[in-house]
């Protein structure tokens, strides 16, 4: 049912809000009506006047005066009815794949490319917008049009209908034919705008390693050579589009013209009159248009249809395998969410505490045998197993590109493991929904995450609806409030995009108090000193033993000094653990540790001595 | 940000306009021609239509045949040309159009990457990221359809107006009357259409900044209970463009009920004069027929003057956005700074002389800094976290301008080098090594100094990734050097990148070697590898590192303590 209901992103919020269109569709029928009808009027005006009779001219103004005004009125409601429509259903779009964007996974984005979603969730919304606002209504109007003026029409002599209609199944052929090949193209087109978008973020991203390495022209052929390509393929559409333009004009002229030849011939017959003659010349002319467009919108239907299978393809997007549990109970997740924060706390540990009776010996995390790869034929994890017991430190350690940091991201649900078990309290991991197995980890990244908000702000994403202390105390425990009380601004500094105006110890420290504030029983730390300086890493050491107490703890780490104290060290190689145990145990042992450990001590020795190198201070 | 200037900017309108279409420089003309060519192709057209109609009527009212077989197979070969000259027109001036749009894209993205490095620091990706993708494109508009549409409607006013004025000018004189009574009104709607059409662009740009945190800061989304607050502003932001549309959308409704009501108020105008013309014997029933032909197709487009006259002054405003932004301050080719003696004679490479800088006014983080490095020496600059060495290696880089003091890079100052030389001088490894999404031979091909990374022989390219250690990693990788690290990168381990980014500064093999902190990321093993890899660098360089481990300063010469 849920896959149903996703896959008609566009029939969903079209229907919803269909009262608009058919309020446009009546509309337009109603000033249709009116129109025709006022002509109506005005030709047998015409017809009086040559016949030498005389037009009374109040009864003659009053129902035009009353058609005026209701025409207006019309015009006004049909035209409101449209355009809402069309906003409220891009609205509607918007907001249903920002949430659906939340919920997919790493890899779509890997696949993807922010590119891709940002023109999709822009441009092509701009151009399924269009499509709601003009290409849907004007066709419904034009069928309408069509319609009712061709009835008027039978009525009149059904002959002309016939002529009229006669060269409509080869414009068919044609329209089709043509917005067949504009697909094409346009799906190209689109593409590439992706493409480009996605090229002129990564190059603003990239700022410092462009500008350092004057990679200014560089940036501007590449991104230069893909508008391009965007403009030949616009150029392209073009072509097409005006071909059709040209068809229709042909297609619908000749047997328009055709038609008057007859109503001239049916006229000399005096089978019509003039009035009628001249009243079928307008009502022509009001179908000579909206005929071949009838037809020849196949081609906007088209080109929007290009921008909506894009955006049904995001919306259709595989959500994280856990996710969709939770849709399915989404009552029950909605009531959740709306309890305080402290209910949630209690939830938690209460969903945590029923986990447990399902945990041996309180072992919290169990892998066995879990290999996974970024690639399908490169393995980064060979079958990895390691119990975890509650309350425990334990440290992965090995060479870089060993696969340290995937261990975590496997972890956090950030991918699905190819094979093996992963047990989370005792359950697999499958089984959970992802975001209350989410709740249990708070994670402490090698490269810190800021928005471009206040720093405030940007802790209290460890809580919904932290207050002002829990953010202070946070931070006192993180070890950045004072100096955070330093800036001008306090915790209202707003850090720029990345924080680029923090030092790395100052970003480090930020994320630990989200960790803090977070509260969560289990604690991943990707490397939390290494970018900081021996003073600062004190401190961070220091924060790091607060947070660790009482919860259980996986650290990354490069310098082994920072990790001897864990009561298990793993030691990783080639995707597999080569060696487990304590430091005590892994220097007996004598294998990777004990060698990687000797290196580290070695060069603590060169340190020591090298403190006496010559140093100056250069200011006081 | 600057909004309350942009929108007092974006008042003056006339000027936008203009120089938006000035951006099309010599194509300018070709695409006017065009749009002239177009317009009067298809009002002939609708002329030959209307004769064709008239002579019929004028049959049918005489109830004469001859010579009817002429008319129409003339006005057919009319037809013919009419489109043909329309078709033409038509391709020519999207061409030009698109050609045009593509101009204007390329314009905002150079600007975009020109831009002071505050800019950066300060603005949203996102902010530019919209101007990019939705105020180009709906200034756009205005070469790809706005104008055409506006300046058609005033060519085939012109052009209907004449044989309406040939058949009858006493009645069209008077029709006329009556049509600019409804331009009047239409143009009340020019100016609240322009305001809300600035408005719709901002709004549109925060919602693009919304979409780029949750898109860039997924990770946290996921972990963290932060989703939920994004998914609002963003709601939020998505709601007040749904809003800001709406109230454009009553106003183009008003619009549209006028132009009915002008349209019906059209019809009656015609019908009276017509009564009143025809019974005073001032006019046939086959020319008021034509006349009445030709004014149905007139009154419309003299209405859709009065129609796109407001929403093109809609997409003026976009490109009134745009052109703010390209009316934003460029990195100066230069900084202004006094002339320095030091490192000209060569013991120096690089020398930076009472240096002080803040980022903003009242906390000072550089203060009166001064240093010197020799030529083919190895300097390590420690200091606290935050007390601003990689704002140093910043400056050094030409990031920002410094208050006060000089700086001179292998004798080459402001004095009497560009930034971009200055540049070139130095092979930078930043703290956060990015990479690029090319692939990785390209990532690395983008050091070398020509400024031709595509050019880089595929051998140089191994050589730098060998010296950096990165060889070995890269050739594993399933597709080895054509390898696209993804967005995150996070196919590539930390260390992994760094040693990426090291090959591209090992590839650049300029003067003057800048480390932030390169082998942070590293484990041991990487790090004894890359600092191997930079020793053999190093040789014969000068080499100025930011060390927050004492391993690295271990290689140094000389350690400078930043800090007060």
């Amino acid at each position: 049912m849920v896959g149903k209901r996703r896959a008609d992103l566009f029939w969903q919020t079209g229907t919803v809000h269909g009262g608009l269109l058919a309020g446009y569709v009546a509309g337009a029928f109603l000033l249709n009506v009116i129109v025709i009808q006022g002509n109506d009027y005005i030709a047998q005006a015409v017809d009086r006047v040559l016949a030498g009779y005389g037009v009374e001219i109040r009864t003659f103004l009053l129902p035009l005066l009353l058609m005026i005004v209701a025409g207006t009125l019309t015009a006004y409601g049909k035209s409101l009815c449209g355009k809402h429509y069309s906003a409220v259903v891009a609205r509607d779009v918007r907001n249903t794949l920002g949430k659906h964007l939340m919920e997919l996974p790493f890899c779509y984005f890997d696949e993807k490319g922010s590119g891709s979603v940002m023109t999709k969730l822009s441009s092509d919304i701009g151009e399924a917008g269009r499509f709601f606002s003009e290409i849907l209504p004007e066709f419904l109007v034009n069928v309408i049009t069509v319609v009712t003026v061709t009835v008027y029409l039978v009525r009149m002599d059904a002959m002309l209908i016939v002529i009229l209609f006669a060269s409509y199944p080869l414009m068919l052929l044609v329209a089709n034919w043509l917005s067949k090949r504009l697909e094409k193209v346009v799906v190209k087109w689109r593409t590439n705008m992706d493409i480009r978008t996605q090229t002129a973020y990564d190059a603003v991203q990239g700022i410092v390693t462009g500008r350092s390495y004057n990679l200014y022209e560089t940036m501007k052929r590449r991104i230069d050579g893909i508008i391009d390509t965007i403009a030949d393929h616009a150029c392209a559409s073009t072509r097409i589009t005006s071909m059709g333009w040209v068809v229709k004009n042909v297609m619908t002229t000749i047997p328009v013209t055709a038609c008057y030849l007859f109503a001239l011939y049916e006229l000399l017959a005096g089978r019509i009159t003039v009035g009628e003659m001249l009243s079928f010349t307008v009502l022509m002319g009001r179908i000579l248009y909206p005929i071949g467009d009838v037809v020849f919108c196949l081609n906007d239907f088209r080109q929007a249809g290009v921008s909506m299978k894009r955006l049904q393809e995001l919306h259709k997007a595989e959500a994280e395998s856990g996710i969709k549990a939770e849709a399915e109970s989404g009552i029950k997740a909605e009531a959740e969410t709306g309890i305080k924060a402290e209910g949630r706390e209690t939830d938690r540990t209460a969903d945590a505490g029923r986990k447990k009776e399902n945990m041996e010996d309180g072992k919290v995390l169990v892998w066995e045998n879990v290999c996974f790869g970024y690639h399908e034929n490169q393995m980064v994890l060979n079958g990895i197993s390691f119990e975890i017991k509650q309350g425990e430190t334990v440290a992965f350690v090995g060479g870089s590109g060993e696969g340290k940091s995937t261990i975590f991201r496997l972890l956090c649900g950030f991918y699905p493991k190819a094979s093996g078990r992963y047990l989370l309290y005792g359950q697999d991991y499958e089984s959970w929904n992802l975001q209350a197995a989410r709740a249990c980890f708070s994670l402490v990244s090698q490269n810190v995450f800021l928005f471009p908000v206040s720093i405030r702000q940007n802790v209290a994403c460890g809580k919904e609806g932290a207050t002002e202390e829990e953010i202070v105390e946070a931070c006192k425990n993180a070890n950045i409030h004072e100096l955070i009380l330093k800036f001008p601004q306090g915790y209202d500094t707003v850090v720029g995009e990345r924080g680029t105006r923090l030092s790395g110890g100052e970003k480090q420290r930020i994320s630990i108090a989200r960790a803090f504030l977070k509260n969560a029983p289990l604690l991943l730390m990707d490397e939390p000193t290494a970018a900081v300086d021996e003073g600062t890493e004190k401190e961070i050491q220091e924060a790091v033993s607060r947070i660790s107490r009482g919860r259980t703890v996986l650290i990354i780490a490069h310098r082994l000094s920072t990790v001897r104290q864990a009561d298990c060290i793993y030691a990783l190689k080639q995707g597999r653990i080569a060696e487990r145990g304590t430091h005590q145990e892994l220097l007996e042992m004598g294998g990777v540790y004990a060698g990687l450990y000797g290196k580290e001590q070695e060069k603590e020795q060169e340190k020591a001595g090298e403190k006496e190198a010559e140093r100056h201070a250069v200011w006081a | 940000m600057q909004s309350g200037r942009e929108v007092h900017k974006t008042e003056k309108k006339s000027p936008v306009f203009f120089w938006f279409m000035g951006l099309m420089e010599e194509r300018l003309p070709f695409y006017l021609a065009a749009i002239l060519i177009s317009t009067v192709g298809q009002a002939m057209g609708r002329i030959a239509n209307a004769w064709l109609v008239k002579d019929i009527i004028a049959a049918a009212q005489e109830r004469r045949t001859e010579g009817l077989a002429v008319t129409v197979a003339f006005n057919f070969f009319l037809f013919v040309v009419s489109w043909l000259v329309w078709r033409f027109g038509i391709i020519h001036y999207n061409i030009e159009a698109k050609h045009g749009i593509a101009k204007v894209e390329k314009m905002v993205f150079a600007k975009a990457l020109r831009l002071p490095m505050e800019y950066y620091e300060k603005n949203h990706s996102g902010d530019f990221m919209s101007r990019l993708t939705f105020d180009v494109e709906r200034a756009g508009d205005i070469y790809g359809s706005r104008l055409r549409r506006l300046s058609a409607a005033v060519i085939s006013s012109v052009v209907y107006l004449i044989p309406m004025f040939y058949y009858s000018y006493r009645l069209t004189f008077c029709l006329l009357a009556v049509s600019l009574l409804s331009f009047a009104v239409n143009g009340y709607f020019m100016k609240p259409m322009k305001r809300l059409g600035g408005e719709l662009s901002a709004q549109n740009g925060k919602m693009m900044e919304h979409l780029t945190d949750i898109l860039a800061g997924m990770e946290l989304v996921k972990i963290f209970p932060v989703g939920k607050r994004l998914l609002a502003d963003y709601e939020a932001a998505s709601e007040n463009c749904c809003q800001t549309e709406k109230k454009t959308n009553r106003l183009s409704a008003a619009l549209e009920s006028l132009n009915c009501l002008f349209d019906l108020l059209g019809t009656l105008a015609f019908l009276g004069l017509g009564i009143v013309f025809l019974s005073y014997g001032m006019i046939g029933l086959g020319e008021l027929t034509a006349v009445y032909t030709i004014y149905g197709t007139f009154r419309y487009v003299f209405l859709d003057i009065g129609l796109y006259l407001p929403q093109m002054m809609n997409c003026v405003a976009n490109a009134g956005r745009l052109y703010d932004f390209m009316q934003m301050e460029e990195e100066p080719e230069r900084y202004e700074m006094p002339d320095t003696e030091a490192g000209k004679d060569g013991t120096y490479a690089v020398t930076m002389e009472h240096i002080s800088f803040s980022y903003e006014k009242d906390r000072e983080i550089v203060k009166d800094f001064s240093m010197q490095v020799k030529a083919g020496s190895c300097v390590a600059l420690v200091g606290e976290s935050g007390c601003g060495k990689s704002t140093i290696a910043k400056l050094l880089l030409g990031f920002y301008e410094p208050w006060g003091g000089r700086i001179s890079i292998c004798g080459k100052s402001a004095e009497n080098a560009s930034l971009h030389e200055m540049r070139s001088l130095i092979s930078y490894v930043p703290q956060e090594p990015y990479l690029y999404g090319v692939s990785i031979a390209e990532n690395i091909a983008y050091g070398s100094r020509s400024g031709r990374p595509e050019e880089v022989p595929m051998e140089e390219i191994i050589k730098a990734a060998k010296t950096a250690n990165a060889h070995e990693f890269i050739m594993a990788l399933p597709d080895g050097y054509q390898t696209i690290p993804g967005e995150r990168g996070n196919t590539l381990s930390g260390g992994e990148k760094q040693r990426i980014a090291i090959a591209r500064a090992v590839l650049k093999n300029a003067p003057v070697l800048l480390l932030d902190e390169a082998t942070s990321a590293l484990d041991n093993e990487s790090e004894r590898l890359v600092n191997e890899a930079l020793d053999r660098v190093c040789r014969g360089r000068t080499t100025i590192m930011i060390a927050h481990r004492s391993s690295t300063i271990a290689m140094a010469d000389e350690v400078i303590v930043v800090g007060s």
